[in-house]
């Protein structure tokens, strides 16, 4: 076992390399999985934004205004400048600008019904546009209490407590009606691009020791045969790779704390395992293709971005448009979301089951082909 | 002796094909990625597509009970707004409650409206077209609520405020400060340039280990050549800053006429941030690769570790990360040359003035002029010794 021994001489020599790259995607873990927020939040449920009304009127169907939002939201009423708006809402310390300016009763209290109010939110913000329909029902109930003569204490009273109409709303399945992910869902989510990346550049430098033109010509010459030394530095980046994910497992351990010791914790092991063979393969093959670090570390960034991004683990697959989600099936990173999404409704069925085994199934056939692909291309170069 | 030195390192760096040729695909091959993962998001997308809902009907056509009347009026709601005409808002399916359940649990509607005395709303999950299904619930059984109340003390009021209700209002107006449309995703791209800078570090690095004599056999000749050492850093510097900045412009012309990203009407603006991250991401090659006696592949992992973790901050893969690192330890944000980029990006998107951009701009020249100043203290004191 020549190759075998090499190979790990080689990691020693490497080892400050391997360490520092460790570190840093603990590091990239750590803060990815403590932030990593869902997109599929609780959009069904009403919930508070943060809220800053320049209330220029001052009057009493303004202050009706300000205090039905209050009644929803945290509304905050000191003065901001523009650029403190802009701030704000940049760094989201405040999601929603609501501007009341002078004239703004009169003008709702003599029936004009554009451009009373004004306000400023983040592009593309769902909350934001929550609360724009929250304040355009509110005004169209105040108005017609106005217009059927009700003085403007009581109309606002009145309007108040007629936007408090709310349908009953039941959900189908009591599990559905959870909100969020649940911590172990947010710890795996990233584990794509973190593999792909830490094996790349990690594996990837001591892989790229073995394609050095002199080294090689000398392996190439030598009576190991293509196969058994593809089969030995195989098996030796198999043993790095699983080495580099049980990191990778005690960071989620100190994080998700007991819940990974549960079936649904199990199968996100098995999971990550399988997305663990597809990057193992992608980093054979690139690392046969490519022999500079430098490279390697772009490569990695692309592959590992590019998965993320297309497969639907940054950007969630609802917003995506449909042409790049049937072109992302061709992606394993695709095969490895959905999973987690089946993982996370998991209840136990035998078609869910069935389901998610073909999921963990594609990953292994995706593996398994770009691993035949890295031996190939092997083979090729040796000619 | 500088044009000849800057030539040849020219020469130099072009020839190292693979590491050139991915500085100058990498970053629109990255593009190219965010751009069809969030394209369609980027811009305005007034496009609605009507919401496939089921409705159950659990109450008798009664013209004299006043609450079968509501109930009524909702049904003929639901269906005017079913109609196929450009206005579409649902694709209804009036059926039994069973069948209801069971188009619910297969996906193949996103509600199940109870159409009674008080109107019911069934769903299977959360998302954004069960709320708005609520929404429209809840703006119903309000307006009704009020015209009720109304009535119930003036009948004569009715005729006005339905009216009312039914003319078209657009109280709320949005405004904004910006000066693109863009959503909050283009952080994304202003963080993709903000690494291309940084990947500077390549060349700076190489640059750097072909000038210490220990450390190639280019650098050994180098060291023994009658030029002062200052001359040969700048030119090797100055070649690099060249070379990675015309990735930047690369990216920046992919991004705006091929990917058609608005990247506002400043972008000299933008080049001239651009140019100063490329200084950055250089001198920062140079700075690595000039500290310690570490083996050059040690010097590599540093720099390319610290690049990434640079970009990782400056939101390249989480794009709301610069706002987490504000709440917690924004002093990061003010030496992060990635966020500082993204950042003078994001002002000239914002502000109409200058101040905030100035300000980036002077922290990065500072951070470049002590990277350079440390980079060449180091070099000039190297030997083959």
């Amino acid at each position: 076992m020549q190759i075998a021994k090499a190979f790990f001489l080689t990691i020693k020599e490497n080892r400050n390399v391997i360490i520092i790259y460790l570190s840093v995607f603990v590091v990239l873990e750590l803060m990815m999985v403590h932030n990593g927020d869902s997109t599929k939040g609780a959009l069904f449920q009403s919930s508070q934004v943060s809220l800053v009304v320049q209330d220029q009127d001052q009057s009493v169907l303004s202050r009706g205004l300000t205090e039905y939002l209050s009644g929803l939201h945290q509304v905050e009423k000191k003065s901001y400048s523009q650029e403190e708006i802009a701030d704000g809402l940049y760094y989201e310390s405040i999601d929603y600008a609501l501007i009341l300016p002078k004239g703004f009763g009169e003008r709702l209290a003599n029936g004009e019904k554009t451009k009373l109010v004004q306000n400023q939110k983040r592009k593309g913000s769902t909350s934001g546009q929550f609360v724009d329909i929250q304040i355009e029902q509110y005004l169209a109930l105040l108005q017609s209490y106005l217009t059927a003569g009700y003085a403007e204490t009581d109309a606002v009273k009145a309007a108040i407590k007629a936007s408090q109409q709310k349908p009953e709303i039941t959900m189908l399945d009591a599990s559905a009606g959870k909100t969020g992910e649940s911590k172990l869902y947010t710890a795996f989510r990233f584990m794509p691009y973190i593999l792909i990346c830490i094996l790349m550049v990690g594996l990837g430098s001591i892989l790229t020791c073995f394609q050095e033109k002199n080294i090689l010509t000398r392996l190439c010459c030598s009576a190991l045969s293509t196969l058994r030394r593809n089969i030995q530095l195989g098996i030796c980046s198999g043993i790095f790779a699983i080495f580099a994910w049980l990191v990778f497992l005690v960071v989620i351990l100190l994080f998700s704390g007991k819940e990974i010791f549960c079936f649904q914790g199990c199968l996100y092991l098995i999971n990550s395992f399988c997305f663990l063979l597809v990057a193992l393969s992608l980093t054979l093959v690139t690392c046969f293709l490519i022999h500079s670090d430098y490279v390697l570390n772009m490569v990695a960034n692309v592959a590992g971005l590019g998965l993320s991004f297309l497969g639907g683990i940054y950007v969630p697959l609802e917003v995506m448009s449909a042409t790049v989600v049937k072109y992302a099936r061709l992606l394993p990173s695709y095969w490895y979301t959905v999973a987690m999404e089946q993982i996370e409704d998991y209840t136990g069925t035998a078609e869910q089951w069935k389901t998610l085994s073909s999921y963990f199934g594609i990953q292994v056939l995706f593996a398994v082909a770009i691993g035949c692909a890295a031996f190939a291309v092997s083979r090729y170069k040796r000619r | 002796m500088y044009f000849h030195l800057f030539k040849y390192k020219l020469i130099q760096l072009f020839h190292t094909k693979e590491i050139i040729v991915w500085m100058f695909l990498f970053p629109i091959a990255l593009g190219t990625f965010f751009y069809m993962g969030f394209g369609n998001l980027l811009k305005d997308n007034d496009d609605f597509e009507p919401i496939p809902v089921a409705v159950v009907e659990t109450t008798e056509d009664n013209q004299k009970d006043p609450e079968q009347i509501s109930a009524q009026i909702l049904k003929n709601v639901i269906k005017e707004l079913s109609k196929e005409t450009e206005d579409q808002f649902f694709i209804s399916t009036w059926t039994k409650e069973n069948k209801a359940k069971k188009l619910l649990e297969k996906g193949s509607v996103d509600g199940v409206i109870y159409v009674s005395k008080k109107p019911k709303l069934l769903v299977k999950e959360n998302g954004l077209n069960q709320s708005i299904l609520n929404s429209f619930l809840s703006q119903y059984l309000s307006q009704a609520y009020a015209v009720e109340d109304i009535v119930r003390k003036d009948p004569q009021k009715l005729q006005d405020v339905v009216s009312g209700l039914g003319d078209q209002a657009e109280y709320n107006q949005e405004i904004s400060q910006n000066q693109t449309d863009n959503s909050c995703l283009i952080q994304y791209f202003y963080a993709l340039i903000a690494m291309v800078c940084l990947y500077g570090s390549i060349p700076g690095q190489m640059a750097s280990i072909l000038i210490q004599p220990h450390l190639s056999a280019v650098g050994a000749r180098k060291n023994v050549a009658p030029i002062h050492k200052m001359l040969v850093i700048l030119a090797d510097f100055t070649a690099c800053v060249l070379v990675n900045y015309l990735s930047v412009l690369l990216v920046f012309l992919y991004l705006i006429k091929i990917l058609d990203i608005d990247m506002g009407s400043r972008v000299p603006q933008a080049l001239l941030a651009s140019l100063v991250g490329s200084v950055i991401g250089v001198s920062m090659g140079m700075f690595t690769g000039a500290i310690g006696n570490w083996s050059e592949k040690t010097k590599e992992g540093v720099s390319m570790a610290v690049s990434m973790l640079c970009c990782f901050l400056g939101g390249l893969m989480i794009n709301t990360m610069p706002n987490i690192i504000e709440k917690h330890a924004p002093i990061i944000n003010r030496i992060n040359p990635a966020t500082l980029l993204s950042d003078s990006f994001y002002s000239l998107d914002v502000y109409r003035g200058y101040e905030r951009f100035g300000e980036n701009l002077a922290v990065m020249l500072i951070i470049a002029g002590v990277l350079c100043l440390a980079s060449y203290g180091m070099l000039r004191r190297k030997t083959a010794k």
